[in-house]
């Protein structure tokens, strides 16, 4: 259960991801800094080797600021997935994401147009996979990444049924 | 290469050949180009062979040896051949065919290739004509489909009339007018006459009509649904008449003073001006204290090239200009607005009303004092190219008349002054909200211009304070909805709410508004287009059954649209 933030439409219950994808992110998160730091890591190399010559306060700014942003972007994950949420209302759906940068978006099943469902090697070994809605528009960015499998499975067959019902009615 | 039998499996006798020249017409580069390319190169040659002639030399040369020429001269039969071969053979496998339900285009020598469109998913057909085509009399015709991307199929070329001919049809096939024109060549004759009477009533949804479906009962019959629709029995050939209306011009005179007022004028008054003080600031020092600064400051100083890439540019984008508003006019017809215009090629497109999904009008700057307005549309299918372009810049008088016809009625009292407050309004003392004063901190200039309102037709969203803009997007429309709130508007108590349309030139944003207002009209789009979709989107071939569950749903949709706008929007 998550609590409701300010732009959380009145009385909506959020389903929340499972906790298995913090570790999805997690392991994406540290991969993502790991290489971050190997490049930026170049140039520090080549100066304590003589190569270069960079000033001392740059080598302390840039790695000081770096460990710190790395640290709180991957101490902000498990609050990061626990902020994804989504909820099936009669006639959409609404999918919330974000912390700091919040949206909720509402996509109504009569303008589902698809229902995708994939998973990369880390989440399909977690069980997981990502859904994603796709509408007529392509801002619609509709994705609920890191839903058990077997949920996953239920929310397209259960969207897609839905979708089809609103379409039966054309 | 394909043989013969592989031919008769490809096409048969139903299958309609393009106009013999159409390949002339869309190749004619390559017949000027290679001659011309071939003369440039070898110049000095052909001028001695052109002084050899005359001498009489050449003719002795030919006849003491003859062969460099026999094979200069065979070559150049050769490649002609070869040209007039291949635009016969591309000609002779370009075929295309009109089914009630499809229009389909072969065409391709090696590499065929198969297109067809659903008439009924048909949202725009362009007739156009480049500088050739139209000395030859002949039209290209472009077919948009909703589904899929880009132009999904293209008749080039036909005779003129021919051509018209068949966007009239088509355009009223996929409009739902004609149930079906002539049916002993298509495989559903009966489609039209079954139902076509209950077909009208749904069809409105692709008119003007779109916004008088929840105000009047769906169980109306059809003879009082509207003049056009009641006009055509079942089964009837062609659609009763309507009379065109003239909705706008844009004299030469209009588009050229708006091109210099435009940002692209700005641009090069801008260069063209650094350019000058330039100049006279080099002569004045070159004639004050000699040559020697004068030059130091040229080779440090802008180079006179750095600006012919600009300038280029801005030509470019003038040539488009001009070219897209060049005799412009629109004329609605039954089948849609009609727009015509083009420089040396001839465009004539038609956009039904009933395929708009929203509407922009944007006024720069220095087009105020003048008051001119343009108008842009998105269309599915159209993406973002130029033909987004409704009015390229019209009076608000112009704009009035084509947003009456293209854009459902907005069901408020006075319209115009709701529209003129769009356009020009600030400040939330008006029907429009803006931004609060608390978000000034992060939004102080644009600030009063950001506003919503909503009518129970539509939503208008107005925004920008240099280059002002007001876009409408009707209800039914929406795809989705999103709303979206960073760190300092949570702090500030606002929101930003995006409204999702299929892809083209216009982007739906409400702003920085209230928390409370923005919630609310979320609450309010999405539930309007949740159960839109069930009153705009009708398929033609529904049996009866189908039919009728339709009827049952739009009916419940028109209730919850009409409880819905029942007590007006929050602002």
């Amino acid at each position: 259960m998550l609590h409701s933030e300010a732009i959380d439409p009145a009385g909506v219950e959020w389903t929340r991801v499972d906790e298995k994808y913090i570790t999805v992110k997690f392991i994406t998160g540290i991969t993502g800094w790991l290489v971050t730091f190997a490049i930026l890591g170049v140039p520090l190399l080549l100066s304590w080797t003589g190569v270069w010559t960079l000033p001392l306060w740059l080598q302390v700014l840039v790695i000081g600021g770096l460990v710190l942003w790395a640290g709180v972007d991957l101490a902000l994950v498990p609050r990061r997935v626990r902020a994804i949420g989504y909820h099936e209302r009669a006639d959409d759906l609404l999918i919330r994401r974000g912390l700091l940068w919040q949206r909720v978006v509402a996509v109504p099943y009569g303008r589902m147009q698809y229902v995708d469902i994939e998973a990369g090697p880390i989440m399909r070994k977690l069980g997981l996979c990502t859904v994603q809605l796709k509408t007529a528009s392509a801002a619609t960015d509709a994705t609920i990444p890191g839903a058990v499998r077997a949920e996953g499975a239920r929310l397209r067959d259960e969207l897609a049924a839905r979708g089809q019902a609103r379409l039966a009615g054309l | 290469m394909t043989g013969d039998s592989a031919r008769e499996a490809w096409f048969d006798a139903t299958w309609t050949k393009v106009h013999p020249l159409s390949p002339l017409v869309r190749g004619w580069v390559t017949i000027v180009a290679i001659p011309a390319a071939f003369f440039a190169y070898n110049w000095e040659m052909w001028s001695n062979l052109w002084n050899a002639w005359r001498s009489g030399e050449l003719v002795d040369n030919v006849q003491s040896n003859p062969l460099p020429y026999l094979i200069g001269g065979g070559a150049f039969l050769a490649l002609a051949l070869l040209i007039f071969i291949g635009f016969t053979l591309s000609w002779w496998f370009t075929r295309y065919k009109i089914t009630a339900e499809h229009v389909m285009v072969k065409s391709g020598i090696l590499v065929r290739q198969h297109r067809q469109a659903r008439i009924d998913r048909v949202q725009a057909v362009d007739l156009r004509q480049p500088l050739l085509a139209r000395i030859a009399r002949l039209a290209e015709l472009r077919f948009e489909v909703a589904e899929g991307d880009g132009t999904a199929a293209t008749l080039a070329f036909l005779r003129k009339r021919e051509a018209e001919r068949l966007r009239t049809e088509i355009m009223d096939r996929a409009a739902g007018r004609l149930a079906a024109p002539n049916p002993r060549q298509y495989d559903h004759p009966a489609a039209g006459t079954a139902h076509s009477a209950s077909l009208n009533v749904g069809n409105s949804a692709d008119s003007a009509a779109i916004s008088h479906i929840p105000r009047r009962s769906v169980h109306e019959p059809a003879e009082t649904a509207g003049p056009d629709e009641a006009a055509v029995p079942a089964g009837a050939q062609t659609p009763a008449a309507v009379p065109d209306r003239h909705i706008a011009r844009v004299p030469i005179w209009r588009l050229i003073a708006s091109m210099i007022c435009g940002p692209g004028g700005v641009v090069v008054v801008l260069v063209v001006g650094i350019y000058l003080t330039y100049l006279l600031l080099t002569t004045a020092l070159l004639w004050f204290s000699g040559e020697q600064e004068a030059s130091v400051l040229m080779e440090i100083g802008l180079q006179p090239a750095v600006g012919i890439p600009i300038l280029i540019g801005a030509v470019l984008g003038f040539w488009g200009q001009l070219t897209g508003g060049w005799n412009f006019t629109a004329t609605m017809t039954q089948a849609g607005l009609r727009l015509k215009y083009g420089l040396t090629t001839t465009n004539t497109q038609t956009v039904p009303p009933g395929r708009v999904q929203g509407i922009q009008i944007q006024q720069g700057l220095l087009w105020r004092p003048f008051g001119w307005y343009r108008v842009i549309v998105t269309v599915a299918g159209y993406g973002l190219d130029s033909r987004t372009t409704l009015l390229p810049v019209g009076t608000a008088g112009d704009v009035m008349r084509l947003t009456a016809e293209m854009f459902p009625d907005l069901r408020v009292d006075r319209p115009e002054q709701i529209f003129m407050e769009g356009l020009q309004g600030s400040g939330d003392h008006g029907s429009f909200t803006a931004v609060p004063a608390r978000a000034a901190l992060f939004d102080p200039w644009v600030r009063r211009r950001r506003g919503f309102f909503t009518t129970p037709s539509a939503l208008l969203i107005r925004d920008g304070r240099m280059t002002r803009r007001l876009t409408m997007v009707p209800h039914e429309r929406i795809q989705s909805a999103a709303l979206q709130q960073g760190p300092l508007a949570r702090w500030r108590r606002v929101a930003t709410l995006h409204i999702h349309l299929p892809a083209g030139p216009i982007t739906v944003l409400a702003q920085n508004q209230d928390l409370q207002q923005i919630r609310q009209l979320f609450e309010q789009e999405t539930g309007y287009a949740a159960v839109a979709r069930r009153l705009t989107d009708r398929n033609q071939w529904m049996l009866p059954e189908e039919l009728a569950e339709f009827e049952k749903n739009v009916a419940e949709a028109v209730e919850k649209l009409d409880d819905a706008a029942a007590p007006p929007a929050a602002p």
